[in-house]
């Protein structure tokens, strides 16, 4: 057989949610790029898994064979339902992706960097006290909800509330247990309410935040956005920046721990921690993939694929792809990333590309200046065994010069 | 045949009009668009279309209709 021929794809077994991925995720998806560009998985309902780079931008950009009303996951989300704006096309897309960008604007971000500088001090000075510490849970998973909180409008005092719920979340999102579950269903359940009370609040008293305009916003069809729409919008605002921005946090601090000269050369020239951090999320994907359903038959990549397929557009292979970047594997302060697909691409390319890029710029900064001595402790770090979602560590202990 | 220009000022290198029309716009050096010479526009009219309506920023603005 070869990958020539449209008949008789390669046919594998890739669950981008198994442990057994999660524990070989990047060797598995460079060896199945260099099998074949695209390959079936009999994995859930069966999808397509495109895998080279040149073949997942197209995917991406090209949004009439390749649709977003299904959803970007595989199999489809059970905590909520049709993200808006994730699971639409254009042009009812960029309706609502317009109320959005301008709160993630590089703009917007940057008014808010003193504000996000002070927090991120505060943590990390807090870390250095402490003296030992889990880079994941006490830094990493903190900020990037903290953020999107508070262009949400949602008072200080009670983020911490919605943070936790949205960990029990993420962190369980695999399990089979009925009592995890039925907690699972109450978190989601009480978030929902959470969303509703802040969106009612809103309308009888406006302020100036992102909840204001979602519960007020009149669309260009003179209509408002429901209340199940403001829920499917605040869900996925909360979901998609939750980890992401969390993973490439900790794996920039795992990777420059193996590399100490690296390191040094971040410390010493901290103007070069912008090209690490895209780097960085080309090598270790913080979203490992996106769905779309193909809308008509078409042969693609080397096969044949049929109208109300799936298709899962493999971010984590598409980014180590060699034809593309050369030396692929390295990081390369240098290298021209301009057309990398981390952050996506086209018309759904990430919001909130600009809150992580510094977002994790100022965490890098803040950790060289704060606690120039951290030690990681390589020997304990474990990274999580759910990779479906993107590369995440589960525990990256730390501490000052290496103690316990 | 349509022209089709950058706001410079609104620009922040979103790279979605380069995902949909890319022989019609890249990025500088700095990470903002800018569209390529030759009036590559009026041959790509669809694809200049779908970048106008797809950026984030509103930030293409077409002339000449």
């Amino acid at each position: 057989m070869t990958v020539e021929d449209v008949q008789h794809p390669l046919v594998t077994h890739f669950d981008h949610h198994s442990v057994d991925f999660a524990h070989t995720a990047i060797d598995t998806v460079n060896t199945l790029r260099e099998q074949a560009p695209v390959a079936w998985s009999d994995a859930y309902d069966g999808f397509w898994v495109v895998t080279r780079h040149d073949l997942v931008s197209e995917g991406f950009r090209d949004f009439e064979s390749f649709s977003s009303r299904k959803g970007a996951s595989i199999p489809a989300l059970s905590f909520g339902s049709t993200h808006i704006p994730t699971s639409m096309d254009p042009p009812q897309h960029a309706v609502y992706r317009r109320i959005l960008t301008p709160w993630f604007s590089q703009t917007a971000m940057g008014k808010r960097e003193p504000w996000m500088r002070e927090r991120v001090r505060e943590l990390v000075t807090g870390l250095r006290d402490r003296g030992s510490w889990d880079f994941v849970p006490d830094l990493a998973d903190i900020m990037p909800g903290t953020v999107t909180l508070t262009i949400l409008g949602v008072d200080p005092a009670r983020q911490q509330e919605f943070l936790a719920a949205m960990a029990r979340g993420m962190a369980n999102q695999g399990t089979t247990d009925p009592d995890v579950r039925a907690e699972m269903e109450r978190d989601k359940q009480w978030l929902v309410d959470q969303i509703l009370a802040e969106a009612a609040d809103r309308r009888a008293t406006p302020r100036d935040d992102l909840m204001t305009v979602l519960a007020t916003e009149q669309l260009p069809d003179g209509s408002k956005i429901t209340d199940a729409q403001i829920i499917d919008i605040v869900m996925v605002l909360l979901l998609a920046g939750f980890h992401t921005t969390s993973g490439a946090l900790t794996a920039l601090l795992v990777h420059i721990e193996h590399r100490p000269e690296l390191r040094q050369r971040l410390m010493a020239e901290p103007d070069r921690i912008p090209a690490a951090i895209e780097e960085t999320v080309r090598l270790y994907a913080p979203a490992t993939g996106m769905a779309r359903l193909v809308t008509k038959d078409r042969e693609f990549g080397g096969v044949r694929m049929r109208e109300g397929d799936m298709a899962f557009l493999l971010i984590m292979a598409a980014s180590r792809d060699p034809r593309q970047f050369e030396d692929a594997d390295e990081m390369d302060l240098d290298r021209n990333n301009g057309k990398s697909v981390a952050f996506g691409w086209g018309v759904h390319r990430c919001l909130g590309l600009h809150l992580a890029r510094i977002l994790l710029k100022i965490q890098m900064e803040t950790i060289f200046e704060v606690v120039p001595d951290y030690r990681i402790d390589l020997e304990r770090v474990r990274l999580s065994d759910t990779m479906g979602i993107g590369y995440l560590h589960e525990s990256v202990p730390a501490s000052i010069g290496g103690a316990r | 045949m349509i022209q089709v220009r950058v706001d410079a000022e609104r620009c922040e290198g979103n790279a979605v009009c380069l995902a949909l029309a890319p022989e019609v716009f890249e990025l500088d050096d700095s990470g903002l668009a800018y569209v390529l010479p030759g009036e590559p526009a009026t041959e790509r009219q669809d694809d200049v279309r779908r970048a106008v309506d797809g950026c984030p920023r509103e930030a293409l603005l077409l002339a000449g209709e």
